[in-house]
């Protein structure tokens, strides 16, 4: 029965006041609306992915490989039924026409594509009527950048081909951000006739097959066995990795633990708004107790009050990301397949129920502990109720780490992970908290010790030790907040210059694909500027050491993969670019061995880390069937990082000079040559592929930028969790800053006075967090940008100048506006009390 | 009919000292009283004398260094919190100098409060009380609302509503101008007479101890 006055008594403090249920309400809404949002992106991806697993991965059983097919393999997908095979031919061509050239992503495949899904054109009729013999779909970009119609004739290698109709959806290609190249469709039987096939040296060849589920497993094993050691891979479509795939498991799950940070963050201003009411409750709970009410009672009350919160703001939350939702899915589509079902998926919205439920339960169950504090006595004559300091509740801060560990593992789904991930995120956060109490004791020294002789200025610094203030946890916040945040910020800037925004101007900005070594002679006449040319043997990695390449995979750490195909050179020297870290005899890239069977080997110090491998070690490569092992003689290193090619393993000439290889060139050329010389090589040398440095840096610049975008957009929700522990810090200490400001006030003490306090001591805690933050992810960033990614480092000093203008403009406005609420309305009446 | 001749409450050899700078401060010593059912005594005594000390002792808001409290022949110096609470909810009622009521709970709200805990509600009861005190008509406002007479008169309704064996009043008057202090007093001893509650008031008020049955005087925490 006393439920039903304690509920009164608790609703009518609690709503009374709508600063509290707004502090508790954005402590929470912001964190789960973006949390349900991704986990909901998340569902809807893997939803499509569920359903459209078969139409993008192109069958039930996929082979692909970098060469042509062997007989043994053609046969025995030949005893399948025409209409259950595609075969599917993919590379990078030049198109021409109108005298202009545009870099294009073909792909020829049979009459039986798509065996899943559907491949449409704008006209809407079948495809393979569009796409006859002589005829090729294309995607829009290529009409509006060669300015043709349907119907215009376009160039592909030797062959002509008439634009039939514009591609609208292939099934198997749902994302179209990563790739480079219009897509040109085209039939398998022209492919002969561009004359391209012999040159290619990216062609992916794949062999898409539709079969029962019955028979996958045996066709899978009798291919396999045909396959034997070449190099051809096969999987079904369930084992297939998609792009879309990657997004999911890599990028949202990357938001999606940005969020989970944020969310930790926010249980903090959780925290400090209910601490802040209960303490402001403080005297009517010595009343209760002093009147007979027992413990249980009045914290169940409290209890009651909060979890109603918790799911009123998971009702916001829901309700913030429908609308979020609504009006970005233009943004998500670039990103995500355009006939992708974004919807907020019921099992997200149980999962915010559940956090904002086991957040708000975890972080009630801590700041009821005040309770204990009461002591009924406390109501005699007015005593006021003391702050003591509260015993460490281990088993509770055990019980949250469990906590997010568990949100971790069922992110993540993967038990070691999760592991490092909640270790990394206690151990930044603890790291950030002795940094916050350091300085800030920093300061209180340097008050105490008269450091600081102005006295306003030592009355607000003063303010930030008072009693009740949570200066630590705020410092804490907003300094972990502002490091993110500058950190994203710092290395997109770096990166823009250096790579991508300021193109280097001595980097080459005109790659060659597929150059032949008797075309050096015209091309260079052609291009009249100094072209390099660099062989390429394709091989991979059979053995470091004697130790196979499957052995150590799972060992060695994700910088590369051993298992993948690697790109050999030749050179009698070291690359302008390069410098030689170590040799075995001088300045000498290669030395003869005495070993037989081995040859000198050159190799890339970043790649040497990775397989841990130095001078003397012996590295076997599979080079088509053939062995050849290699024994390091020396390692290079690059002076730093930029569109200049590199090679992590090279050799003397003369022992890869008659290997299968395709060479690439490199040259500098004026901006303004660049498109015409395109066209011309495209003309001249159909086989030969031209990549526009500046314009792939351009396109790179504009993706990144849009993943920068949502990365920061994320990171600052942080900021605007750090802001609500500042604000229930002012809420929890209101009254005993109107105390003390009627003192002053009958002091004398004058209104601009009374407010710069409340900025001065606002000011100094914020931009002290702010700095911190920012050196620290200058510190990070620098290490990054320079050991990581050997770019030198930039400091956008506008931007940080910027970043602690607007942040003061904040901390301000919070200062002005509270001085304005609390104190300007309330100070006199206090004072008139106090006569 | 109240029995005087029994006593509610017992205090034997209570004493009490606070540590301030690490140096002990004993504020009660030795004192031991009687008060009989029905009976109203005052505690006097100058600012700092212990006075206040003594009666969260008496009430069971505090623990004395040495001796003890039986309230109803219960030792309160061997109860925990939980079971302290539950005798307050039972057998005490309270008046402040600050008057401490609930400050989003209306009159009424306030003065039913006790009964709520104890699991009673009773709204007659609660009425009786209003009317006994007068503020019926303000029985929906909010104690802000309210006068210091008013609020004081809620408070006093508030202490007797769950018929206390005892109320313990700690400078009931002190907040009070004259005229509102002499009504709650009159008020106060008339309740605590007509429910039979005994009545101990710590005051400074020398009109207030003029109308008890007994006056204790607490000198350096002694009783003379």
């Amino acid at each position: 029965m006393s439920a039903v006055l304690s509920r009164k008594m608790l609703n009518r403090a609690w709503f009374g006041n709508p600063v509290y249920p707004l502090l508790f309400g954005l402590s929470l809404w912001v964190s789960l609306a973006a949390y349900l949002t991704l986990d909901s992106l998340q569902q809807s991806v893997d939803d499509y992915i569920d359903s459209n697993q078969l139409a993008m991965v192109g069958g039930d059983l996929i082979m692909t490989t970098r060469q042509t097919w062997p007989d043994e393999i053609q046969q025995k997908v030949a005893e399948l039924p025409a209409s259950d095979v595609v075969y599917d031919y993919q590379f990078n061509a030049m198109l021409y026409a109108n005298e202009q050239s545009l870099l294009a992503r073909i792909k020829a495949v049979s009459p039986s594509y798509p065996l899943y899904g559907e491949a449409t054109v704008a006209s809407e009729q079948p495809l393979w009527r569009a796409v006859q013999p002589g005829h090729v779909a294309v995607e829009a970009q290529v009409l509006s950048g060669l300015n043709l119609t349907v119907g215009d004739t376009v160039q592909l290698g030797e062959a002509s081909f008439v634009i039939a109709d514009e591609l609208t959806a292939e099934p198997d290609r749902p994302l179209t951000a990563f790739g480079f190249g219009a897509r040109v469709l085209m039939h398998a039987d022209d492919l002969a006739q561009t004359e391209l096939m012999g040159q290619r040296s990216r062609v992916g060849y794949r062999i898409e097959m539709a079969l029962e589920q019955s028979q996958l497993e045996r066709w899978k094993k009798e291919l396999t066995t045909l396959i034997g050691s070449q190099e051809i891979n096969i999987q079904t479509a369930a084992e297939s990795d998609t792009a879309l795939a990657n997004v999911s498991t890599n990028f949202l799950v990357f938001l999606k633990l940005l969020v989970v940070a944020v969310v930790v963050l926010s249980g903090v201003g959780l925290f400090s708004v209910m601490k802040a009411f209960i303490r402001g409750q403080q005297n009517s709970n010595a009343i209760r107790r002093a009147l007979g009410e027992q413990m249980r009672p009045i914290k169940q009350s409290y209890y009651r009050l909060f979890m109603i919160m918790a799911l009123l703001s998971a009702a916001v939350a829901y309700a913030i990301s429908v609308i979020f939702l609504l009006f970005s899915q233009d943004y998500f589509s670039q990103f995500l397949p355009a006939d992708i079902d974004i919807h907020i998926a019921w099992q997200s919205v149980m999962k915010i129920t559940l956090i904002a439920v086991a957040m708000t339960l975890l972080v009630s169950y801590q700041s009821l502990r005040l309770l204990a504090l009461v002591k009924p006595v406390a109501v005699l004559q007015q005593q006021k109720i003391p702050r003591n300091r509260q015993s460490r509740a281990w088993g509770w801060l055990i019980t949250v780490v469990l906590a997010v560990f568990a949100l971790m593992v069922i992110e993540l789904d993967d038990l070691w992970r999760a592991i490092q991930l909640t270790g990394g995120l206690i151990a930044v956060l603890l790291v950030f908290w002795l940094l916050s109490l350091m300085l800030l004791t920093g300061l209180k020294w340097l008050v105490n010790h008269r450091w600081i002789k102005y006295w306003l200025t030592r009355l607000a610094i003063q303010n930030v030790f008072r009693k009740g203030n949570h200066s630590v946890l705020f410092f804490t916040t907003l300094s972990l907040a502002v490091m993110v945040m500058m950190l994203v910020a710092l290395l997109n800037h770096s990166i823009d210059r250096q790579l991508i925004s300021t193109y280097p101007e001595d980097a080459p900005n005109m790659f060659l694909l597929d150059v032949q070594s008797d075309q050096h002679t015209q091309l260079n006449d052609m291009i009249q500027a100094p072209v390099t040319y660099y062989p390429v043997v394709r091989a991979r990695i059979k053995t470091v050491n004697g130790r196979s390449a499957e052995q150590l995979k799972d060992e060695l750490g994700t910088y590369d993969d051993i298992s993948r195909v690697f790109n050999l050179s030749y050179a009698e020297q070291l690359l302008e670019t390069e410098y030689l870290k170590s040799s075995r005899q001088g300045q000498q890239l290669f030395t003869d061995w005495d070993d037989d069977g081995v040859v000198p080997l050159s190799i890339l110090a970043s790649i040497a880390e990775y397989l841990q491998v130095d001078i003397g070690d012996k590295i076997t490569f599979n080079i088509q069937g053939i062995a050849l092992t290699g024994k390091i003689t020396s390692v290079r290193a690059r002076y730093e990082r930029g569109p200049n090619p590199f090679f992590y393993f090279i050799f003397p000439p003369d022992v890869l000079a008659k290997a299968p290889q395709i060479q690439f060139a490199t040259t500098r050329v004026d901006d303004r040559r660049v498109v015409g010389l395109q066209t011309q090589i495209a003309q001249t040398f159909p086989g030969i592929t031209t990549l526009d440095g500046a314009a792939i840096a351009r396109q790179i610049k504009s993706f990144v930028g849009q993943l920068s975008q949502l990365v920061t957009l994320f990171t600052g929700l942080a900021v605007v969790a750090g802001f609500m522990v500042l604000l229930t810090s002012l809420l929890s200490t209101s009254q005993d800053r109107l105390q003390d400001s009627a003192y002053f006030r009958l002091l004398g003490m004058r209104t601009r006075h009374l407010y710069a306090i409340n900025v001065i001591e606002m000011s100094v805690l914020g931009l002290l967090a702010g700095l911190v933050g920012t050196l620290l992810a200058v510190a990070v960033s620098y290490f990054m940008i320079t050991e990581w990614f050997n770019l030198q480092f930039s400091l956008p000093v506008s931007t940080l100048l910027w970043g602690g203008l607007l942040l003061w403009l904040v901390l301000t406005g919070i200062a002005l506006l509270y001085g304005r609420m609390v104190i300007g309305r309330q100070v006199m009446q206090r004072i008139r009390q106090m006569v | 009919m109240t029995n005087k001749s029994s006593a509610v409450l017992v205090a034997e050899n209570l004493s009490k000292s606070f540590q301030i700078d690490q140096t002990p401060i004993s504020v009660i010593k030795d004192v031991s009283l009687r008060v009989k059912a029905g009976e109203f005594v005052a505690i006097m005594g100058k600012s700092g004398s212990g006075k206040s000390t003594l009666l969260s002792l008496l009430a069971g808001l505090d623990y004395p260094d040495s001796g003890r409290v039986l309230l109803n022949e219960d030792d309160l110096t061997v109860m925990d919190e939980e079971q302290l609470a539950l005798k307050r909810q039972r057998d005490m009622g309270f008046v402040f100098q600050s008057f401490h009521l609930i400050p989003t709970l209306t009159v009424a709200e306030n003065v039913a409060f006790p009964l709520q805990i104890a699991g009673k509600p009773d709204t007659d009861r609660v009425d009786e009380l209003l009317n006994e005190v007068d503020l019926n008509h303000r029985r929906d406002s909010l104690p802000h609302q309210l006068s210091g007479g008013e609020k004081q008169r809620t408070a006093l309704a508030r202490a007797l509503v769950s018929k206390p064996s005892i109320v313990f009043a700690d400078e009931p008057t002190g907040n009070l101008d004259q005229k509102n202090a002499t009504q709650v007093m009159d008020l106060l001893i008339n309740l605590q007479q007509s429910f039979g509650s005994a009545l101990v008031v710590v005051t400074h008020d020398q009109a207030v101890a003029n109308r008890a049955d007994r006056v204790i005087t607490i000198v350096d925490g002694h009783t003379v």
